[in-house]
């Protein structure tokens, strides 16, 4: 009985360590610090696609969004209309280069 | 008997994994940088949802090409170091490009966007000017200071008219967009000057990094150690900013416009004081870094590379938003 008890704890400490590891890693991950919003020049030249009142960019393999106080946001699940979007068309973006048009 | 003991802690486990694994994720959207704790959720109404479906026309994979998109970057960074006419007009135009606007409303917009354009050409011309007397001293392999600088007050003499020269036509995009599509162009326009200001005011002007403009020159040219170490020297000292060059009144400029373009009614005209004090700021500070940097590197090239910079230089006159029509 006690040794029933014993690799019942153990599993539980185990278990628990990568479960606080995973939740961790996935609020400390792209979901979270280490997302980054679209730079300038990402803004300026690419074009956006309209969703909820936003102008959605796909950026780092999210879609980003400013809400009314200018702050980025990022959904962490895909919409499904943004998916069907994505799935169809590719992010239309402006060379200001010799070639023009990409 | 041990299987049994494995398997017990094994679900207690997954129980747990599943529980905290919940936890940390959101099914709404996630604040990014200085989003507030109060930002909104994400699937809160809207009267435009989906309004505009972007032009593109080809189906590609969601995979984003990352060489790509630095290289438009690049290009972009490149273009907002050579083209200073127009000022916050220009950055208004070029907002335009990349709307991403139903069919319909593209033509309308495209109308005023030409019409914007229209009324560019004289800031537009004068740079060309400026441009091609570079060009020719380069190729001379001396530049012509004073008149580079003649031709650069013309391009601010003719950026700074604008404002008034476009009112009706600001009006007119403003009364063609939809509310979501004004912040959107006003997002761009914020971006145009931001990237403007990192090459041409954040940007160390003899900064040897990657992406900076001395060492696309050094790809393009194939400078020697020597001659870039040369160049960048000669550009270490950098020009203070004079009353004259000082970005605020355009921030100001751009801060107003964003607050009265995104109201449901507006009026250009509203915008003169402002407009006013930040006209010619872009073209007189971005064309004259530009013409001290040719300056500084000139001496130092062969002829050879002398040459390969003038034309270079000359194909600039053909950029978009720089060549009529484009």
């Amino acid at each position: 009985m006690s040794r029933k008890i014993a690799t019942l704890s153990r599993g539980l400490v185990i278990v628990s360590a990568v479960g606080a590891f995973a939740a961790v890693s996935l609020m400390g991950g792209p979901a979270g610090a280490q997302w980054a919003p679209p730079p300038p020049e990402y803004i300026a030249t690419t074009e956006p696609t309209y969703y909820e009142g936003h102008a959605a960019y796909w950026y780092g393999g999210r879609w980003a969004w400013r809400d009314e106080h200018g702050a980025w946001n990022h959904y962490d699940h895909e919409p499904p209309a943004l998916a069907d979007r994505r799935a169809h068309f590719a992010p239309v973006r402006r060379s200001y280069g010799h070639g023009g048009r990409r | 008997m041990r299987h049994i003991r494995w398997t017990g802690g094994a679900v207690q486990g997954l129980i747990l994994v599943a529980g905290l694994g919940l936890t940390a994720c959101d099914n709404g959207p996630s604040g990014g940088q200085a989003a507030p704790a109060s930002a909104p959720s994400a699937a809160s109404p809207a009267a435009s949802a989906a309004a505009a479906m972007p032009s593109a026309s080809a189906a590609a994979g969601p995979e984003e090409n990352v060489a790509e998109s630095d290289s438009v970057n690049e290009d972009l960074r490149d273009y907002h170091r050579h083209h200073h006419h127009g000022g916050v007009t220009m950055f208004i135009s070029m907002a335009i490009d990349t709307l991403g606007l139903d069919p319909a409303k593209k033509a309308q917009v495209e109308k005023i966007q030409s019409d914007l354009r229209a009324k560019m050409a004289p800031a537009r011309d004068a740079e060309h000017d400026v441009l091609a007397t570079i060009a020719d001293g380069v190729a001379a392999g001396k530049i012509d200071t004073a008149k580079v600088e003649t031709a650069i007050g013309k391009v601010a003499t003719a950026s700074a008219t604008l404002h008034t020269a476009t009112s009706d036509a600001l009006t007119q995009l403003h009364d063609a967009l939809s509310p979501v599509e004004r912040v959107a162009l006003v997002d761009k326009v914020k971006a145009h000057w931001e990237v403007w200001q990192n090459v041409n005011v954040a940007e160390q002007a003899g900064s040897k990094e990657k992406g900076a403009r001395l060492a696309k020159l050094t790809e393009l040219l194939a400078l020697t150690p020597d001659q870039v170490e040369t160049i960048s020297k000669s550009l270490s000292a950098e020009v203070p900013a004079t009353p004259q060059t000082d970005p605020k009144a355009v921030d100001t400029h751009i801060q107003a416009f964003a607050t009265a373009f995104e109201a449901d009614k507006f009026d250009a005209k509203s915008l003169a004081t402002t407009g006013t004090a930040a006209a010619g700021h872009v073209a007189r500070h971005g064309g004259a870094r530009m013409a001290r940097f040719y300056e500084a590197v000139t001496p130092v090239l062969t002829p050879d590379q002398r040459t390969k910079l003038a034309a270079d230089l000359r194909e600039r006159l053909d950029d978009q938003h720089v060549a009529s029509g484009k």
